[in-house]
């Protein structure tokens, strides 16, 4: 019956997987992998290497090949969920039933169908997790704290998340405190054996492309411990747990806004009714499962979730990602409960049978909703953007981007699709600076010495934006330095950054920018039509609207049937735009006329099916985002 | 063998679902090219081409009909969009095999042609200065940060080869283990190296 459910998330998982890069890190994770190199910090060499060894399937596109390593990784983890339940309640048919619960999960189904490390890193983590269940059940086994040290040593080469695991293993081995102790030196040289995997970074990491190189020892403890991100760094977020007690209250809060988001009502009951079935069945069980419920949940959203307030990106970089584990802990004790209750009705066989097979049947009903919240398979959008401005870009241009969806878009199309060689793409360090770093332009000497750069590698930035061949994907304003020199002119979903005492006639502009149209609808007609519920998609998608409407404005029109008053402005340093809000002008940005006739009506159709598809409220938890109560977190 | 169901599962779902998305992409490329769309038909077999599934007779039909619009357009940036997308849809999908690898070479002339053309047109640069031009351009397009395909997959082998050498040192014998171990890692360390 397992391989049947299993086959069913199969058919599932592939249908609504991306068949191209996805929004988020996919463009970087699909580089690293091709060039045997590093994706940012952590590096995630191990995930590298997996994916890179999918790359050479013959089907698809490479990052098609490299989602299914999400999908293969989360058909194992229910796996793994399966197995943990038939060893705790020897009941196959309510074993199905927590494996479709996580299966048709949002954020497990969503994880399993793009190009992302979390199902990879489950797999690491359910594996341990039933070695230390194996230990407790069947008794000492120095093999088993042996194998559980070196996956801690490979899970270090993926992501650090995994190392909570070490909670409930902690447990473990103070219930076999003797044999562990002695046993120890070989935990620690098996455990090194895993880490190894590590050396990846130190022989890849200067070799080829690498966001962030490892040169030497230093750099790659910088690499490997975050330390880039500074607060957002390893170390400083294990500080996490001690700091501000409150902290645990808004954890909490938003743990119950995950399983309730995850699971149906009636989940909720049943997961309670695990937790009794398995301190009643072995306290040292109970024990030893709640460590790891807890250290994937309340410690994990602590350090990572716990504050009063998030905004909608906050929610589905951390909501959406970080907790996998705890939505598997979650479908565990409701598939424990599950079994309490059928215990209950141990004397009628015919419902041993029926109830688990059924509310199974039943949890499946969520595949509907899948299908369309994270089915990705007509989800163009990232590969459509990104692939609009560098077919824009005048040859040998340089382009300045900002975030991930557009840097690691562009890096994607220069490195792994070998699209447009000759655009120079740097990424601002930050939208307020003018430091710019090369990371598009790899191996810089064919930029560097080239003629076509020689002005920009020599500094002047003036002379080389005159020529009409420096774009940048953010609206260059104060405090940036640049902002001083440069004027902003809407171009193909990006600006073109003129210098101020030049001048480009109107007709010259509107004639160049025209020969993009086709492109730009296409893109336009993506975003419209995109049913997954993405919000990066939906972040490009409304990041590109005031570009497109610039270019709605640029169409002739024969006949005149009304003016539209259009007026953006860029707020913040981000990819905040605010459109035709009265109140919003003490923000830099533009104003412009869209003269409307029948030549442009289909494009203002067109643009307003964009809004709507990519509205905020679209978006699964949008209840709960500091947009919807009006907050500033 | 249980397993195998599951893998023959996503084998097929694969093949069905591809199938599927290259057909209705192909049909969505016609359609728009009849309504004069040809940059927009062009990415939609692009699309389905990237949707690729071996032996499909949408490949080559994706491939054919890229290559034929191209020189109709009359636009060189148009031109150079549309070889560079068939260019760069046959990197997408290569592997140990590449499909259409002949391709790509007899586009880079076409490709590195125009973008001289086009960049001595926009920025009128000095008569001396065009031949370093093409130099530069081509350099640029030819450099492939592909690593060597052979090295490659003694990587990724090589890997699963350590990672399995050491379940076996704990679960079977620690000296065969051990010996595995130290070969496969060696090679895993020089085909890193090499690759």
């Amino acid at each position: 019956m397992i391989f049947l459910l299993l086959s069913v998330f199969a058919f599932f998982y592939i249908f609504s997987s991306s068949k191209v890069i996805n929004t988020g890190d996919a463009g970087e994770f699909a580089v690293g992998a091709i060039t045997l190199g590093l994706a940012h910090p952590s590096g995630y060499p191990l995930y590298m290497e997996v994916l890179k060894l999918f790359s050479f399937l013959p089907l698809g596109s490479i990052p098609f090949r490299m989602v299914l390593v999400s999908v293969v990784f989360s058909l194992l983890s229910l796996y793994m969920l399966y197995r943990l339940m038939r060893t705790l309640t020897g009941n196959a048919y309510v074993s199905l039933f927590p494996v479709a619960l996580l299966g048709v999960s949002y954020s497990f189904w969503g994880q399993s169908v793009v190009m992302k490390f979390y199902t990879l890193n489950l797999f690491i983590i359910s594996l341990l997790l039933y070695l230390g269940l194996k230990a407790i059940l069947d008794g000492y086994d120095r093999r088993l704290q042996l194998f559980a040290s070196f996956l801690l040593g490979l899970s270090l080469a993926n992501h650090h998340t995994a190392v909570l695991v070490i909670i409930p293993l902690v447990y473990v081995s103070i219930l076999y405190f003797r044999p562990f102790l002695k046993n120890l030196p070989f935990s620690i040289f098996f455990f090194l054996l895993g880490f190894l995997a590590n050396l990846h970074m130190l022989i890849r990491g200067n070799r080829v492309f690498a966001p962030n190189p490892v040169y030497d020892l230093n750099s790659f403890w910088e690499v490997f411990l975050r330390k880039p991100y500074q607060q957002g760094s390893s170390p400083e977020v294990a500080k996490g747990l001690f700091a501000d007690p409150m902290g645990y209250f808004y954890a909490l809060k938003n743990l119950f806004i995950i399983f309730k988001t995850n699971f149906p009502l009636y989940a909720f009951p049943l997961f309670l009714l695990g937790i009794l079935w398995a301190f009643r069945f072995s306290k040292k069980v109970g024990i030893y499962l709640s460590l790891f419920f807890l250290a994937y949940s309340l410690l994990l959203a602590k350090m990572t979730f716990s504050f009063p307030l998030i905004k909608a990106d906050g929610w589905y970089i951390s909501a959406h990602q970080y907790f996998l584990p705890a939505l598997f802990g979650f479908a565990l004790f409701c598939g424990l409960g599950l079994h309490l209750v059928m215990e209950l009705l141990k004397r009628t066989e015919l419902l041993k049978t029926a109830l688990p097979v059924s509310l199974s049947v039943y949890a499946l009903v969520g595949v509907f909703d899948r299908l369309i919240d994270q089915n990705f398979n007509d989800n163009y959008v990232t590969y459509s953007i990104s692939k609009s401005i560098i077919s824009s870009l005048p040859v040998g241009s340089l382009y300045l981007t900002y975030g991930d969806n557009h840097t690691f878009g562009s890096w994607y199309f220069k490195y792994l699709a070998r699209y447009r060689q000759d655009i120079c793409s740097n990424d601002y360090l930050s939208p307020d600076s003018n430091t710019l770093i090369p990371r598009g332009c790899y191996p810089q000497n064919l930029y560097k010495d080239s003629y076509i750069f020689s002005g920009f590698f020599k500094g002047n930035l003036a002379e080389f934006a005159g020529s009409g061949r420096l774009y940048s994907i953010i609206f260059l304003k104060p405090p940036n330095p640049l902002a001083e020199f440069f004027k902003n002119e809407f171009w193909v979903f990006s600006f073109a950054l003129i210098p101020k005492n030049v001048q480009i006639p109107e007709d010259v502009w509107k004639k160049r920018l025209l020969r993009y149209e086709e492109l730009e609808n296409l893109s336009m007609l993506d975003c419209a039509s995109y049913i997954t519920d993405d919000r990066f998609s939906a972040t490009l998608c409304n990041y590109s609207l005031p570009m497109f409407a610039y270019l709605i404005s640029r169409v002739e029109v024969s006949k005149q049937t009304g003016l539209l008053n259009y007026d953006v402005r860029y707020m913040g340093n981000t990819f905040r735009v605010s459109i035709n809000r009265p109140g919003d002008k003490s923000y830099p940005g533009a104003e412009f006329e869209i003269r409307v006739g029948p030549e442009n009506t289909n494009l203002i159709d067109l643009y307003n099916r964009v809004m709507q598809n990519n509205k905020l409220e679209r978006f699964i938890y949008y209840p709960y985002t500091a947009e919807a109560r009006g907050g500033s977190r | 063998m249980k397993w195998l169901l599951v893998i023959f599962v996503l084998v097929i779902s694969a093949v069905f679902v591809l199938f599927q998305n290259q057909k209705r992409l192909i049909r969505e490329g016609d359609l728009l090219l009849v309504s004069g769309k040809p940059l927009m038909a062009i990415s939609m077999y692009e699309r389905a081409l990237l949707n690729y599934v071996p032996f499909s007779p949408y490949n080559q039909e994706a491939v054919e009909k890229i290559e034929k619009l191209c020189p109709k357009l009359k636009e060189k940036e148009h031109r150079l969009f549309c070889y560079e997308t068939l260019r760069s849809a046959i990197y997408q999908i290569r592997g140990i095999y590449t499909p259409y690898s002949e391709k790509p070479q007899k586009l880079d002339k076409d490709i590195l042609l125009l973008k001289t053309e086009l960049y001595i047109q926009n920025n009128l640069p000095p008569e001396d200065k065009y031949q370093q031009i093409y130099k530069d351009l081509k350099a640029m397009q030819d450099y492939d940060p592909y690593p060597s395909v052979f090295w490659s997959i003694l990587v990724v082998l090589s890997l699963l080869g350590w990672v399995g050498s050491v379940i076996f040192m704990i679960y079977r014998s620690f000296r065969v283990g051990l010996l595995s171990f130290v070969v496969f890692f060696s090679l895993w360390v020089l085909s890193l190296y090499r690759a």
